[in-house]
C-alpha cells in the first residue's frame, strides 16, 4: 500500500532589516564580563539599535579605551572595524579616524575611569569640537577591571564594598578577621584608605 | 550618552548609588524620548504644547515629551542647574539634558573632503612647487 509522507514544515525565513541583514549579523563574540554586568545590556541594546536602524556594519568603527567598558566592543558587531586604544585616549584616536574618513560612523565606548579620570582632558575637547560620533560612557562608579576602586563618578555618600564586607566580619565576631572596624567610614579619604588598606596591607598602621 | 551600568562584582551593594536598586528607586526621567530616523515617516501622537521636536543635522528627529514642567533641553544654563539640583536631591536624572543642533560639527568646521584621505591621489595631497610659491606670494 502506498504511503504518503508529509514534508516537514519549513522553518520561517529569519527576519531581516531594511538592508536585508538578520540580527545575528550584528552580534559579536561571547562576553567575558561578569554575569549580570550592565555593560552586557548596553551591548545588546547597541545590537538592537544598529539592526533596527539598518546600519551597514562595515560602515561602523568601534573605538574604545581601557577598562571593562572598553572590552565590550568585542561583544557586538563583529563585522565592524574596531580599535582598542590606550587609557583615556579614545577621543583623539577617534578624531583622527573620522577626519581620515568622514563616511564612517564612529561609535566610541568608554567608561567612567577612561572618560572622567585619566581621559577627562580629551573628553572636554571632543565635546568642544563637536566631533560627529556616538560617545557612550558605561558608568558604574568603579574601576572594575582593576578590582573595584572608586572612580571619579562615585559620590562620597556610599561606602565601598570592601568596607561593607569588613564591617560584616567585625560585627560577626569572626576570630580570623584581619581588619579593625573603621566606624562609619563613609566618605572621601577614609574610603580611599580602606581600598589602600586592602591592596597595600597597611591596616597595621591604622 | 552617560549610561549608569551597575558593576555586579564591585558596586551593586546596599548603599551604592550606582546599583540596580538605587537607580530604579531614584530614577527621575525628564522626558519620554522617541527618535524618528530620516528614512521613515512615523506619525506619533503627542499632546500639543508639551512636546519638543528637535530636528538633527541628518534630518532625523528627536521627539521629547516633557515629563517635567518648564524643562527646556535647548537651554544650556537650565540644563546645568537641573543637573546640580538632581545631584543634591540624590536623583538619577535620565533623558536628554541638552541638545544644540546649530553648532557646526568638527568635520564641517575644518571643511574636510568627502573622500577618505587614503584614496586621494598624490596630486591632491602633495601640491607642486608653484602652489607653495603662490601661497608665499599671498603672504607677502
Amino acid at each position: 500500500m502506498a504511503t504518503t509522507t508529509t514534508p516537514p514544515p519549513q522553518a520561517p525565513a529569519p527576519k531581516t532589516n531594511r538592508i536585508g541583514l538578520t540580527v545575528m549579523e550584528y552580534k559579536g563574540g561571547k562576553t567575558t564580563l561578569c554575569a549580570g554586568c550592565g555593560h552586557n545590556a548596553i551591548s545588546e541594546r547597541i545590537i538592537d539599535a544598529m539592526y533596527e536602524m539598518g546600519v551597514r556594519p562595515e560602515r561602523v568603527i568601534k573605538m574604545s579605551g581601557i577598562g571593562c567598558s572598553s572590552k565590550s566592543p568585542a561583544y557586538f558587531m563583529n563585522r565592524s572595524h574596531s580599535f582598542n586604544s590606550v587609557h583615556g585616549r579614545m577621543p583623539s584616536v577617534t578624531t583622527g579616524a573620522v577626519l581620515a574618513n568622514r563616511n564612517l560612523l564612529a561609535l566610541g565606548v568608554s567608561g567612567d575611569g577612561d572618560t572622567a579620570s585619566i581621559g577627562v582632558g580629551q573628553f572636554v575637547h571632543i565635546m568642544r569640537r563637536n566631533l560627529p560620533m556616538i560617545y557612550i560612557i558605561e558608568d558604574n562608579g568603579v574601576y572594575g577591571l582593576t578590582k573595584g576602586q572608586f572612580s571619579a563618578t562615585a559620590d562620597g555618600r556610599h561606602p565601598c564594598r570592601s568596607f561593607i564586607l569588613r564591617r560584616q566580619e567585625a560585627t560577626s565576631g569572626h576570630a580570623e578577621s584581619r581588619y579593625r572596624s573603621q566606624g562609619d567610614g563613609h566618605v572621601g579619604y577614609r574610603l580611599a584608605l580602606c581600598h589602600l588598606q586592602r591592596s597595600r596591607r597597611l591596616h597595621e598602621i591604622v | 550618552m552617560d549610561i549608569v551600568s551597575p558593576c555586579v562584582t564591585f558596586n551593586d551593594h546596599e548603599g551604592s548609588t550606582k546599583s540596580y536598586k538605587y537607580v530604579k528607586d531614584h530614577d527621575e526621567p525628564l522626558q519620554e524620548v522617541s527618535f524618528v530616523p530620516h528614512f521613515e515617516d512615523i506619525s506619533v501622537e503627542y499632546d500639543a504644547g508639551s512636546t519638543i521636536e528637535v530636528t538633527m543635522h541628518d534630518g532625523s528627529s528627536l521627539r521629547l515629551r516633557k515629563l517635567e514642567e518648564n524643562y527646556d533641553p535647548t537651554n544650556r544654563v537650565e540644563a546645568i542647574h537641573r543637573l546640580n539640583q538632581s545631584h543634591e536631591k540624590g536623583e538619577v536624572l535620565t533623558g536628554v539634558f541638552y541638545v544644540n543642533t546649530k553648532a557646526p560639527s568638527f568635520i564641517d568646521l575644518l571643511n574636510i573632503t568627502d573622500h577618505p584621505l587614503a584614496t586621494l591621489p598624490e596630486s591632491a595631497v602633495r601640491p607642486g612647487r608653484e602652489v607653495l610659491d603662490q601661497v608665499m606670494e599671498e603672504l607677502r
